[in-house]
């Protein structure tokens, strides 16, 4: 009887789960272990057997580590290692000082400020970035303006417009959890450093970035996996040879047609992110800290 | 005697309050100084500006002779035990301990013997590997402690060092502390709020209020001969007294109270002339009431009447209220068991408030509370 | 704009509408509902606007930057397009998979306007499927400021002298083209050896290119983002016609494409009443001629062409001249090569 009130209890959950994630995640599977027909779609098996035994239905992996794939693959997770570093770079000062420098009653206005680009679709701030960089963009009139550069700087549909969209996109995302973990902080740590003879950068080392790994860490995941998987950014601000793992998917769905192809792709993609997931979810239990994703 | 910290007209604002004003202190070497004070008084910025951890806005502090004033915290000879011991979490109790040597000259090579050392010393041994969130609550001070001695500090700060623990706890870490401070032969400044703490720890107590130093002595004097009504009341003394000097002679004065008593007190305060209207203070244990008048001659003896009787097991604590409906409160030990001496005094019942003269506390300026 | 962005929100009014239009079924008294599947910049909004004024029809418009995308979403089977608007090669496609309707000929009235040299082509001989809405041709827009000599070959989009200034159409048989055409061969070629041949000319000329655009060529263009673009007519000649002579269009002299673009009725359109209403609309010579002069490309309303302000009928990048003409040829349906060209295309656009 208890039990059975357990299950009922659960049903929800699993339901909801197994509508959005597991039903997907098997459909996307099956799709991927299948051939495209001529026009999309996929082709029919007449021999299941035989399709199983002479591996064909691996093939859509198979080809997804062809070299010029793997190499998307690599530059990819190379453009999204870089965002992530740019963005712990960047964010880390800015959220120590929102969390220890700022003034109490500008704290507010300044965190406010961080999360204000939220209130405007993506897209729309992506798009902003065009205009800014585009060869007779406000970036480069500036810069011919002041007399800094004597002809324009080709930026957009550039890895670098690429990275600077990835970095300011995903940048929020870094800063937050960092604030929420230097907030915490215990301030008498640092002061219990500076007593022991710890400078300011040896009291950071050794007090301040070990006890806001958790914060580190969080914002490394959720920075990381959507990096891994962009194609808005990269599709709007890259150019002819910035394509990422992200668009090369939703490529072969909205315009080449291979949907097992693509699905193949997406699995392996999603495989990545879970090993990732996991790590960091070992990570945080071995730390002892509640697992916050 | 040599001086360990001199403490020099430091005032510190923080915008436009004086947490600290114009103190003024003496601390010897080797000794246990307690400042003493409600929260708000300054005792724990006034710790910190000797720590190096807040800088006095005027003023000079030195610490064994040398003018640290504007010297970072660890470059001075004086490390802190902080209240909530700010152990660092991620790192075990060894490391903890080591933290600070990496900054001490010398290599790493006499660490670990150092860290043994300390950790010996505070009691405990075969703990290096655990973390913080391990330990007991005084196993936590006493990492404390230890991080802080290892630096061989000739000055170690301790702000409200048994706040943290529990109450059984703090009485036997007291004598502990003591005992580390006689080993050690350093000076310890500690800040606390608990009186008994303050008396029953160091050898001068600095009392403070509003930034100010109202005090300074050894426990029995600041307990026995409060210089002001708020040293007086900080330390538990409630029935306070006014009177006008009827006369001075031969070292006795004659003070009148309202109700036209006369009492004789000896040694009166110097600047004491007839006719000066003063206050003066009896602590509760030294006062008794009786329902008779007692039959001594010198006693000091003022008609009440009995409002209230809290028994309090040890003693019994006495309200009464004197001929002009003034308040106070006599505590009497209950040397004998009331279960068999009951006391004939009952609330509403006329009674005698007495004490010894020399029981007589005059109290100087700044009783204004 | 890269409208498949936009069309993921759009996407999910309309499936919100298609739940709406299923109660409309069972309540007539509900507001009719047309469900517009195009590509960018194809309807005049004033046009649409009258539409609905005169019908009480409501639409939504949903639209689209390549022709693989049409067959990709009709396939998906989600979406429940009314009205559809391919390519001719995709045509073909659409009709061999089944995914459009035959249209009831007698339902359509105005079928006589449209010009004769736009029908019973090839991609549906009988126009059993579909009826011809605009055409034109693909070709080359560049900036004359920065180009030495007039363009009037492929050949500019190979050229290193414009390496990082070039501009291709992000469409894998237009791209194919510019090389098959090049080399003399016809837009419709299928020998893998000679595709193969072509893919790795687009992925030397990669190091070239600066972006591939479907949607905005024009305006990237105009912007000063890329001085050469490969592009079609309509919008080029609306960026021409505004730049003062600072731009131009051109066919290239070894022959480009020419493209009819045609009104379908998808199977999985479930407002098939509405749908007639609105060919019946564009039909009309007057509708026909408004929707040229708010888009710039030719119309195949032969009926409309009085009513198409002057300027636009006289403009050679709109309205050819024969012999530019002549040189064009369709891009037709090429069945199973068409999964080497998709492949082969994801290997160039992959190519770093």
């Amino acid at each position: 009887m208890r039990r059975r009130g357990t299950w009922l209890l659960l049903l929800p959950t699993w339901l909801v789960l197994g509508m959005f994630f597991l039903v997907p995640l098997v459909l996307t599977l099956v799709l991927s272990l299948r051939q495209r027909g001529v026009y999309g779609g996929v082709a029919p098996i007449p021999d299941l057997g035989a399709y199983v035994t002479s591996g064909s239905f691996l093939g859509n992996y198979a080809r997804s580590f062809a070299g010029i794939y793997a190499g998307i693959g690599w530059r990819s997770l190379w453009m999204a290692v870089l965002t992530t570093a740019l963005t712990l770079a960047i964010g880390y000062p800015v959220a120590y000082a929102l969390a220890l420098r700022a003034p109490r009653r500008w704290k507010d206005l300044l965190l406010g400020l961080v999360v204000v680009p939220f209130w405007t679709s993506f897209l729309i701030r992506t798009y902003a970035w065009m205009f800014l960089l585009r060869t007779e963009g406000l970036v480069n009139r500036l810069l011919l303006g002041t007399g800094a550069v004597d002809r324009p700087l080709e930026i957009l549909y550039t890895e670098l417009a690429v990275m600077i969209g990835l970095v300011y996109g995903e940048l929020p995302f870094m800063i937050l959890p960092l604030y929420a973990s230097l907030e915490k902080l215990d301030r008498t740590l640092l002061e219990a450093a500076a007593d022991l003879g710890a400078g300011r950068v040896s009291s950071f080392w050794r007090v301040t970035v070990p006890l806001t790994a958790p914060g580190i860490a969080a914002g490394i995941v959720l920075v990381f996996i959507p990096s891994l998987g962009q194609f808005v950014v990269s599709d709007l601000l890259g150019g002819a040879r910035s394509m990422l793992l992200g668009n090369l998917i939703q490529n072969q769905f909205a315009v080449a047609r291979n949907q097992p192809f693509g699905a193949a792709l997406a699995f392996e993609l999603m495989a990545a992110v879970l090993l990732l997931l996991l790590a960091y979810a070992f990570y945080m239990k071995r730390k002892g800290e509640e697992v916050l994703l | 005697m040599p001086l360990s910290v001199e403490i020099r007209r430091v005032t510190k604002r923080f915008s436009d309050v004086a947490a600290v004003n114009e103190v003024s202190l003496d601390i010897r070497r080797g000794e246990l100084f307690a400042l003493l004070g409600p929260s708000g008084c300054g005792k724990t910025t006034l710790l910190r500006m000797v720590g190096g951890l807040e800088t006095p806005s005027a003023g000079t502090i030195h610490i064994e002779g040398i003018d640290v004033t504007e010297v970072p915290p660890h470059l001075r000879p004086a490390h802190m035990v902080f209240q909530q011991y700010a152990l660092f979490p991620h790192l075990t109790v060894a490391d903890n301990v080591a933290f600070g040597l990496r900054y001490k000259n010398g290599g790493r090579a006499g660490w670990s013997t150092k860290v043994k050392e300390a950790l010996d010393l505070v009691r405990l041994a075969g703990m290096e590997k655990r973390l913080p969130h391990q330990l007991s609550g005084g196993q936590r001070q006493r990492v404390a402690l230890a991080r802080a001695l290892v630096l061989e500090p000739k000055v170690l700060l301790l702000d409200e060092p048994l706040a943290a623990l529990d109450p059984q706890l703090r009485e036997e870490v007291q004598v502990e502390l003591k005992h580390l401070q006689r080993t050690l032969g350093i000076s310890f400044l500690f800040v606390t709020h608990d009186r008994e703490e303050a008396l029953g720890m160091s050898d001068r107590v600095a009392v403070m209020r509003h930034g100010r130093v109202e005090q300074v002595g050894t426990p029995a004097e600041i307990f026995e001969r409060p210089a002001t009504r708020f040293t007086a009341e900080f330390l538990g003394a409630t029935s306070f007294f006014t009177a006008e000097v009827a006369s001075l002679v031969d070292g006795v004065a004659t003070l009148r109270l309202p109700a036209g008593l006369d009492l004789q007190v000896p040694r009166p305060d110097a600047s004491l002339r007839p006719g000066d209207r003063i206050d003066f203070v009896v602590r509760p244990e030294k006062l008794r009431v009786r329902v008779e008048r007692p039959a001594e001659a010198e006693m000091a003896v003022v008609p009440v009447t009995v409002e209230e009787s809290i028994y309090q097991g040890m003693g019994t604590t006495w309200i009464v209220r004197g001929p002009a409906g003034e308040r106070f409160v006599a505590w009497e030990q209950n040397a004998a068991s009331v279960l068999d001496e009951p006391s004939a005094l009952r609330p509403g019942g006329a009674a005698f408030l007495c004490w010894h003269p020399r029981h007589t506390v005059v109290l100087g300026g700044g009783g204004d509370a | 704009m890269k409208p498949w962005i936009l069309s993921a929100p759009l996407g999910l009014l309309l499936l919100a509408g298609c739940g709406a239009g299923e109660k409309a079924a069972e309540a007539p008294k509900e507001p009719r509902q047309l469900n517009i599947y195009i590509w960018t910049n194809y309807l005049p909004q004033d046009v649409l606007a009258d539409f609905e004024k005169r019908t009480g029809i409501k639409t939504r418009v949903d639209t689209y930057d390549s022709n693989e995308t049409i067959l990709a979403k009709l396939q998906s089977g989600v979406a429940d397009y009314d009205i559809a608007v391919p390519s001719d090669y995709m045509l073909k496609a659409l009709i061999s998979e089944n995914l459009v309707r035959e249209l009831d000929r007698s339902r359509l009235q105005g079928f006589e306007n449209l010009d004769p040299r736009f029908l019973n082509q090839k991609f549906d001989p009988e126009n059993r499927h579909s009826i011809p809405y605009v055409w034109g041709t693909a070709g080359i827009g560049y900036d004359t400021t920065k180009v030495a000599a007039p363009i009037d070959s492929w050949g500019a989009l190979f050229d290193p002298r414009y390496k990082g200034r070039i501009l291709m159409l992000d469409d894998a048989r237009e791209a194919f083209g510019t090389v098959l055409k090049l080399q003399g061969k016809s837009l419709n070629e299928t020998d893998p050896a000679v595709l193969r041949q072509v893919a790795e000319v687009l992925k030397k000329q990669k190091a070239l290119v600066r972006t591939y655009n479907s949607s905005d060529f024009a305006n990237l263009l105009t912007a000063g983002d890329v001085d050469v673009a490969h592009g079609w007519n309509g919008e080029m000649a609306e960026a021409v016609a505004s730049s003062k002579g600072k731009l131009a269009y051109v066919v290239p002299k070894e022959g480009g494409t020419l493209w009819i673009d045609s009104v379908v009725l998808p199977t999985s359109g479930r407002n098939t009443d509405a749908a007639y209403e609105f060919l019946r609309f564009v039909l009309e010579p007057e509708i026909a001629a408004r929707i040229v002069n708010g888009i710039h490309y030719a119309g195949a309303n032969r009926a409309a062409l009085p009513k198409i302000d002057e300027a636009i009928r006289n403009d050679p990048a709109i309205y050819p001249p024969q012999e530019v003409l002549d040189r064009c040829e369709l891009l037709e349906d090429l069945g199973p090569t068409t999964e080497l060209i998709d492949e082969l295309w994801t290997e160039i656009k992959a190519a770093s």
